[in-house]
């Protein structure tokens, strides 16, 4: 039977895996949370959908009959509760009140273009800001370290909006070299994803920058120095290991911050993705659509999170050591 | 040192990329004028009321977005829900028209039967129709009386059209001959508006379909989907199988002189510009105000593209709060000192370039029954000083009146410059703009306002505009008077007059129209523009009675 430390290593992936379970298990109350919140704010937002969908023109009786056939005139917490037993117990987000189609279907339609689109910019974020920063820090102060930061301190302070309009405007409009809307081959997500993953970039850059340069200050990698290793070999198999923890925690949270971000980009895309689905539902007080839109996105963050959490455990064995730990602390309590 | 330089140089390009997009925007008005003044088409042509595009001829050369006989419009909402019968969406009424067809259209402001051959009133609440006995689908499927029943009974059902409540009972009389019942006797232009509401189907069809034909619709227009991608894009190919061979028949809502229609959904209205910059749309209904100079003649856009600048049927009108704690309540002279301080033909400069119209009535001129004579009459006519003197005759005390508008481009600029007009007089405005649907679920509260600047129209008669404020009964339950809280008995029965099929003609029209204008309890400004950019490929534009473009009818260049 293989052994680590003592204890069979079965034992402690199952370990793992409790960990795992239980922060599976903690999604359940975020997320019913989540749905009070959103289920409150949509409640106390001004406007009435069934007015939206009779019209100007519509009589009162009509637009009585309308919200009673909705629901909508029952109070806030029959409403609320019963909005929570419909997700939660029957694991139905409800229809859309203008389609009268299943949220969930027309999610799950357009989670590809929303995911995608994350996805190309987690990883331009990765493969872009990592390199640049850690360039940075190694050329510290240098003209290499000025040009990172000058880009990292633009793609914080420029707008993914105004950036998107402006690439639009360059690479579509007088360049004619890529498409300005709509969805289709790879093309169609170069201008979104470029434009969606230019502030993640840049504080992936000043991240790792920050988290390389104090790691290699460290007594380790003087040590290393000493022992004759090459610079390579210092900057990547000792100092970036050590300096990933703060930067996984950045990529994690670019990650919300992108699926947030397609909100903008896929509306001025013109991309039918979770973001525009969510956007259109808002300004028709399509209230199914904005819940089951925000849940989702929520559901979608907290188990990133929880990948996140599991990386920082695979990349710095102390943190898997304290997960592993609080299965033993949480028994001696209970004894 | 070397931080010093980089700030500046820094702080360069922040102001040269500033000093860049004022530029850009002075650039932008000046040729808006110079362009708008040049002159464009106002007016409906002669082939039909619907058919409101110029009828120029290709001059240049145009590009084109698609294939050869393909059309392809650029709309700003995605349709969703294509059943007939689901809720109403702006990106549902940019498409339906393609997709169904109706009882009746309105051409010309007259009304034309589509479907029904003929219609008789029985009773003061009975009507019959007859159907062309060879109607069908593009399915082929034939559409007869027992049809006709299950359309009305089914959106009746939805609860999503007002209009169809004043229905008591749709009966089949013979294979192609319904009777409708209403449960009271129809006012003006109600008939009508039931006969548009309920797109037509076969049973067959909608029963066949999975989901209520929501992404693969069947009607009976020339059009049938070929495919649809929820969000981006809806293809349809004319069947080459219209049922309707008579060609004195087919009336704009129906014709089909394009072989595919793409409709590319373009939410960012900049990207309408940019489409149409780029030609990878022959039309487009969302180019900004701003930007639409550029595609007028010597325009920075203009090559193979041109831009028809029509009189929408929306007036922008000017509510008091009439409510009892209101300052408006008892005060008509500070009624009339507001309406005399505006300057209407301001506005429409200001705010339509001089190509929207300042309005003579609550509504705008465009109505089959609007009396021209207005037009020759005293309607608030901009004089400061009347407005001084009906001021100082007020019991205005100088507190800010609060404002309430739907917030967007234009309204802004007319909230804008009514407040300064306003100022010009002496009297205070705090501007309160609020997005659509909370303006929506607030315009009703007396506490909400003082004064209401909003957007109305009807797609049939002048009264029917009227009626959206001024008839109490439909307020009854919200504000107890009308729309923005008048409780005056002569108003309600000069409305009631207009309403009435009995009393509806030139003599109640101006007599409510004249009441109005002597009490000043609200009144109309301005008359705004629907700005069509499209390529030249597009000889002549088609518009629906509610200006949404009918590509299927729209003249394609040879």
């Amino acid at each position: 039977m293989p052994f680590r430390r003592g204890v069979p290593l079965f034992r402690k992936e199952l370990r793992m895996w409790r960990y795992i379970a239980k922060r599976l298990l903690w999604m359940i109350p975020v997320l019913l949370g989540i749905a009070v919140v959103i289920f409150t704010i949509m409640y106390f937002c001004p406007g009435d959908p069934a007015a939206s969908i009779l019209g100007n023109g519509a009589t009162p009786a009509a637009l009585e009959a309308k919200r009673a056939e909705m629901g909508l005139d029952r109070p806030y917490i029959v409403r609320l509760l019963s909005y929570l037993d419909q997700v939660f117990l029957h694991f139905d987000l409800g229809d859309s009140y203008f389609t009268n189609q299943s949220v969930m279907s027309g999610i799950l339609y357009r989670m590809p273009y929303t995911i995608t689109i994350a996805v190309i910019c987690m990883l331009l974020q990765i493969l872009i800001g990592t390199p640049l920063g850690i360039t940075a820090a190694t050329h510290q102060n240098g003209l290499a370290d000025r040009f990172c930061m000058v880009v990292a301190l633009l793609g914080v302070s420029i707008p993914g909006f105004w950036l998107a309009m402006m690439m639009v405007l360059l690479f579509a409009a007088k360049l004619n070299w890529l498409p300005a809307y709509g969805v289709g081959g790879i093309q169609y997500y170069i201008l979104p994803c470029v434009a969606n993953a230019f502030a993640g970039i840049a504080s992936q850059a000043r991240q790792t920058r920050s988290s390389m340069l104090e790691v290699i200050r460290s007594d380790y990698v003087v040590t290393a120095r000493a022992k004759g290793l090459s610079e390579r070999e210092i900057l990547y198999k000792h100092a970036l290991p050590n300096g990933m923890i703060p930067i996984i925690t950045v990529i994690g949270n670019g990650m919300g911050m992108m699926l947030g971000g397609t909100v903008v980009i896929e509306s001025v895309f013109s991309i039918p993705g979770i973001g525009s689905f969510t956007t259109k539902a808002i300004n028709n007080r399509d209230y199914p659509i904005v819940m089951g839109g925000v849940l989702f996105l929520g559901a979608i963050f907290s188990l990133i999170m929880l990948v996140v959490d599991i990386v920082y455990a695979y990349v710095d064995p102390r943190i898997k050591a304290q997960y592993e730990g609080q299965q033993k602390r949480f028994k001696r309590r209970r004894k | 040192m070397k931080q010093k330089v980089l700030a500046l140089v820094l702080a360069a390009c922040m102001t040269a990329s500033l000093v860049g997009c004022g530029d850009a925007q002075s650039t932008g008005s000046v040729e808006n004028s110079a362009a708008q003044s040049s002159g464009t088409v106002n007016s409906n042509d002669e082939s039909g009321t619907q058919s409101k595009g110029g009828t120029g001829s290709v001059s240049g050369e145009y590009t084109r977005a698609g294939e050869e006989g393909e059309i392809v419009v650029g709309i700003i909402a995605d349709p969703e829900n294509m059943g007939p019968w689901a809720g109403m969406s702006m990106g549902r009424i940019e498409v339906l028209n393609t997709i169904y067809e109706y009882l009746i259209t309105r051409e010309n402001g007259e009304t034309k039967g589509v479907l029904a051959k003929d219609w008789t009133q029985m009773d003061d609440t009975t009507y019959e129709v007859e159907l062309y006995d060879y109607i069908h689908d593009t399915e082929g499927n034939a559409i007869t009386a027992n049809d006709i029943k299950f359309c009305f009974e089914s959106a009746l059902a939805t609860k999503n059209y007002s209009k169809l409540e004043v229905i008591d009972s749709v009966t089949v009389l013979d294979d192609y001959r319904v009777e409708f019942k209403f449960s009271k006797p129809l006012a003006v232009g109600e008939l009508e508006n039931v006969f548009l509401e309920c797109a037509i189907v076969s049973q067959a069809a909608y029963e066949a379909s999975d989901d209520q034909m929501a992404v693969d619709p069947v009607g009976t227009t020339a059009y049938k989907v070929e495919s649809y991608t929820p969000g981006s894009q809806l293809v349809l190919v004319n069947s080459n199988d219209y049922w309707q061979t008579d060609d004195s028949l087919v009336w704009t809502t129906s014709k089909h002189n394009a072989d595919k229609i793409t409709m590319s959904v373009i939410t960012e209205a900049s990207q309408h510009t940019i489409a149409m910059q780029t030609h990878t749309v022959d039309i487009a209904n969302g180019v900004p105000d701003t930007d639409v100079p550029k595609f007028n003649e010597g325009g920075e856009y203009a090559d193979g593209n041109q831009v028809e600048v029509l009189l929408d049927n929306l007036t922008y009108d000017i509510l008091y709060n009439m409510s009892s704690d209101s300052v408006f309540a008892e005060d008509e002279n500070l009624r009339k000192a507001i309406a005399y301080a505006i300057d209407r033909e301001g506005l429409n400069i200001g705010a339509f370039n001089g190509n929207g119209a300042a309005v003579r009535d609550f509504a705008n001129a465009t109505y089959p029954d609007y009396n021209p004579d207005w037009d020759n009459q005293e309607y608030y006519d901009y004089n400061v000083d009347t407005a001084k003197d009906y001021l100082v005759k007020s019991n205005y005390d100088g507190k800010s009146l609060r404002m309430m508008y739907t917030t967007s481009t234009t309204a802004d600029m007319i909230a804008q410059m009514v407040q300064a007009y306003l100022g010009n007089i002496g009297v205070t405005v705090e501007l309160v703009p609020y997005e659509q649907m909370s303006f929506i679920a607030s315009q009703y509260d007396p506490k909400a306002y003082d004064i209401m600047i909003r957007s109305t129209g009807s797609t049939d008669y002048i009264v029917n505009q009227w009626k959206l404020c001024w008839y109490s009964p439909d307020f009854a339950s919200t504000t107890g008077g009308t729309a923005n809280f008048v409780k005056d008995s002569k108003l309600d029965e000069l409305m009631a007059a207009c309403l009435s099929i009995n009393t509806y003609g030139k003599e109640s029209i101006d007599a409510f129209h004249d009441y109005l204008v002597e009490k000043c309890y609200g009144y109309g400004i301005v008359e705004g523009t629907i700005n069509s950019v499209h390529s030249k490929y597009i000889t002549k534009v088609a518009l629906d009675d509610r200006n949404q473009i009918l590509p299927g009818a729209c003249e394609l260049a040879e």
